[in-house]
């Protein structure tokens, strides 16, 4: 029968005899064994998506999903850490990195960092509540996340407009065009090394120079951390609203777990990004 | 013989193809396979459009005068060739499509882990190409696929953002569905699939799907880094505001010398199914070609330095790059080795999917080799952005990475469609493809080992005779590539139903019936062989 059935002629004969039955399972003369296995066994029934086998399952590929989703966010951050580093570790950007980082506004960096660490906090404290089945102070743990994230984002508004008023936007308005009023758009004040008098134009501009390019980094970096701030609250507020419907429960409050890996894979980046660019003064 | 028992046949059975024909159960579909078909009409088109702009210069090329357009166009066209095909067909073709396909089937699972996401990444991949051709249509761009700073910053026009933010997206939905596929084949396998069972392509899509999730963030960053710089003037690369154009290049090729392993691999998978079937036997060395997959997929992270020999970076930096990049050799070698063990003794069938595999072994081997010339740093300096460079990666993009797709669609079509093709026109078309192939590639070789730069449109008319022979070559690669449109769309209507399993292959994908139900099985099965068990199911044949 096989060689009937891998006859060549079977793709290009005219005999209209190849039907749906020539596979070896129709035919019951399977060599392949697959053995039969119904899966009505599972419980749950409303909480597992139609194509996972049981809440086991669909709950690993989540968590694992956002992992590996984290990954990619890694390698994302990390490209940007790897370019400040290839100029931090020259010479010439050393002491303009350290002089354009006094600049900044530490006392917000500071406070900053303390809300996103406690939101971090309340983030768990919310998962635990599922965990115990605690509905009300699972909602309640949301929103204060959203509280203290939305504190930072607002920080964050005060601070670039600070810096914008100090002069610390890097770009040239017109920087094609190489301009000596354009300068005065970038020019940061604190500390004698941008301003020292003694020194030659070509020298403070050299230093400027460099320093600029600290700011595109701090620019980079925070823009890119406050939009995953802002993707985060929009997911937290999607999870204050099914928590307060009371969804999350002890046996099924995912959602609030991967969301809080990504939350904390935010706060993390922070950690890196506080050193990096206002402790370097 | 025993009685038949009886299975309704495909036109009253109910399929993923025919449970429902709205056109939003198709736009909002969550099903894998028809997210997989909505892909492959998407790539063909890009394809199209890109193999438009090559068809295009090849045209510009008969003359060495270039009198057919400016200067600017010229450059226009190479890099619409080069944006469509890179990042709009290679770069999603196998996996997106036959990836998308047949990672449920080969496992048992009903979908992927996540099938909204999947979806998403449909959309995402849709908009950012329909971004990089309205920047088409709007007026073009001059920068070369390659986007190298300061081309694509200072001196390129406004399409650059547009090309830019569609490439950014594009690369998102790669990311969604390298995550996607990692998943479901960690989570998702049925009972008994252990990962020493599982099918030569899975591995090659889970390498695949590493790249995507480690490689195309990098990307990502450094593209978005230039729309900032154009867009907020804050460039990190731009000398003039104190930058380094060549970090953009490290960042570039970080991704995009994996990408071409992105390109490779799925395109070895199919191969290795392909030819375990069609040469009866189980692949040669299991373990080994599993393994290269991945060994290609770490070590390929560490060679993006090899296109930068030229430019200013260490000796000593250039060795270690150099050597790397020899290395990726091995691996590639070993599956080379293995598949023609594997044929070996076999008892081989030239079907369509067999010709496209053993064009694909042949041509990739040459585009292999010469890509040792191209690391060995004395060589590269007389063949760099020559058009030995040009035949060298088309030899394996389109004869590694584009004939693997073929062989792939031609051999899943049964299974995808329910249909036959014409087995005549298939190796009709396939044979077409290769011999055009190699009149179009191989004068190349000589071109650039001449000294012809790329990436431009006159030259001294002593090279004009190759060139005309390249155009040649392109005619007839074009009459291989648009047959498979005619005879495959004929086969939907005209074809002989395929039965669940023509080719006698292993894998659950063809345990199921073609085209497959929504579920894919109709019950859960389980694995309790290894793959490729040729010998079992049919002993001592021929």
């Amino acid at each position: 029968m096989s060689e009937e059935l891998y006859d060549s002629n079977i793709l290009t004969s005219g005999t209209g005899a190849v039907g749906d039955d020539t596979g070896p399972l129709a035919r019951g003369t399977n060599p392949h064994p697959i053995a039969v296995e119904h899966d009505h066994t599972h419980g749950h029934h409303g909480l597992v998506a139609h194509h996972f086998s049981d809440l086991a399952q669909q709950r690993e590929s989540g968590t694992l999903g956002m992992w590996i989703f984290l990954a990619t966010e890694v390698m994302f951050i990390g490209a940007i850490f790897v370019a400040y580093f290839t100029y931090r570790v020259r010479h010439e950007f050393f002491a303009a990195f350290r002089h354009g980082s006094e600049n900044l506004l530490m006392v917000i960096g500071f406070v900053n960092t303390l809300l996103l660490l406690t939101s971090s906090l309340t983030v768990v404290l919310a998962i635990r509540a599922a965990q115990l089945g605690n509905k009300k102070w699972v909602f309640r743990h949301l929103i204060l996340t959203m509280i203290l994230g939305a504190g930072f984002f607002g920080f964050k508004v005060v601070e670039y407009r600070a810096d914008y008023n100090e002069h610390l936007w890097p770009a040239w308005p017109n920087w094609t065009k190489d301009t000596p009023e354009d300068a005065k758009y970038f020019l940061p004040e604190k500390g004698p090394y941008f301003t020292d008098k003694s020194l030659s134009v070509e020298e403070l501009n050299s230093r400027l120079d460099h320093a600029r390019l600290f700011y595109r980094f701090y620019y980079s970096l925070t823009g890119l951390h406050a939009f995953h701030m802002l993707v985060g609250l929009g997911i937290f507020a999607f999870l204050a609203v099914q928590a307060h419907r009371g969804k999350y429960t002890p046996e099924s409050h995912q959602q609030v777990e991967i969301c809080g890996l990504y939350w904390h894979f935010v706060d993390i980046v922070w950690i890196f990004l506080f050193p990096l660019l206002y402790l370097v003064r | 013989m025993t009685t038949v028992p009886y299975i309704p046949s495909y036109e009253t059975r109910e399929t993923y193809l025919n449970s429902r024909y709205s056109v939003a159960s198709w736009l909002l579909t969550k099903d894998h396979k028809r997210i997989a078909i909505l892909y492959m009409l998407s790539i063909s088109f890009f394809f199209l459009l890109g193999g438009a702009a090559a068809t295009i210069m090849r045209i510009e090329l008969m003359n060495p005068h270039g009198y057919l357009m400016s200067d600017d166009v010229y450059n226009k066209m190479f890099t619409t060739h080069g944006v469509m095909m890179v990042f709009f067909f290679l770069i999603p073709s196998i996996p997106a499509t036959l990836g998308n396909f047949l990672i449920p089937l080969m496992i048992g699972a009903k979908d992927l882990a996540f099938p909204k996401v999947n979806l998403l990444s449909w959309y995402l991949y849709i908009i950012g190409g329909l971004m990089a051709f309205t920047a088409l249509v709007a007026g073009g761009i001059d920068t070369g696929w390659t986007f190298y700073t300061p081309y694509s910053t200072t001196y390129a026009n406004g399409w650059v953002t547009l090309t830019l933010t569609g490439i950014f997206l594009n690369g998102f939905s790669s990311i969604l569905t390298g995550l996607n596929f990692l998943v479901t084949i960690h989570k998702m396998r049925a009972p008994g699939l252990t990962w020493f069972r599982m099918p030569l392509f899975l591995w090659s899509m889970y390498a695949t799907s590493v790249i995507f999730i480690l490689g195309t963030p990098v990307v990502a960053i450094a593209l978005l880094l230039v729309i900032f710089e154009r867009v907020f003037g804050i460039g990190i690369f731009n000398p003039q505001l104190g930058g380094d154009p060549i970090l953009f290049q490290h960042m570039f090729w970080f991704y995009s010398h994996p990408a071409v392993y992105i390109m490779i691999l799925p395109s070895m998978g199919v191969v290795s199914e392909i030819i375990a079937c069609f040469s009866r036997k189980k692949i040669f060395g299991y373990e080994m070609v599993a393994f290269s997959s991945l060994a290609i997929a770490v070590i390929g992270f560490l060679v993006w330095g090899h296109h930068m020999f030229l430019t200013g970076q260490s000796v000593y930096s250039g060795m270690v790059f150099s050597v790397l990049s020899f290395l990726v050799g091995i691996p590639s070698a070993i599956k080379v080795f293995n598949w023609t063990a594997t044929m070996y003794k076999g008892s081989i069938d030239l079907k369509t999917p067999m010709l496209y595999a053993l064009g694909f072994i042949g041509l990739f081997t040459l585009g292999g080799l010469t890509g040792l010339f191209l690391s060995t740093m004395g060589m590269d300096i007389h063949l760099h952005d020559t058009y030995f460079i040009i035949a060298h990666f088309h030899y394996i993009m389109v004869g590694g990475a584009l004939m693997g797709y073929l062989g792939g669609i031609h051999f899943w079509w049964p299974k995808i469609t329910g249909k036959l093709y014409n087995e005549w026109w298939g190796r009709f078309a396939a044979f077409t493809l290769f011999l055009g192939f190699n009149v179009t590639f191989f004068p190349q070789f000589v071109l650039g080992y001449l000294g012809m730069p790329r990436r431009y449109h006159t030259y001294p008319e002593e090279f004009q005779l190759l060139n005309v022979l390249s155009t040649a070559g392109a005619s007839i690669m074009a009459v291989g590539y648009i047959l498979p449109l005619f005879y495959l769309t004929w086969s939907l209507k005209y074809g002989k139903s395929a039965g669940r399993n023509p080719y006698r292959a292993t894998g659950l994908e063809w345990q199921t019936e073609s085209p497959p139900i929504t579920e894919n099985f109709e019950v859960a099965p389980i694995v309790t062989h290894e793959a490729y068990d040729y010998a079992e199911m049919e002993p001592a044949h021929v």
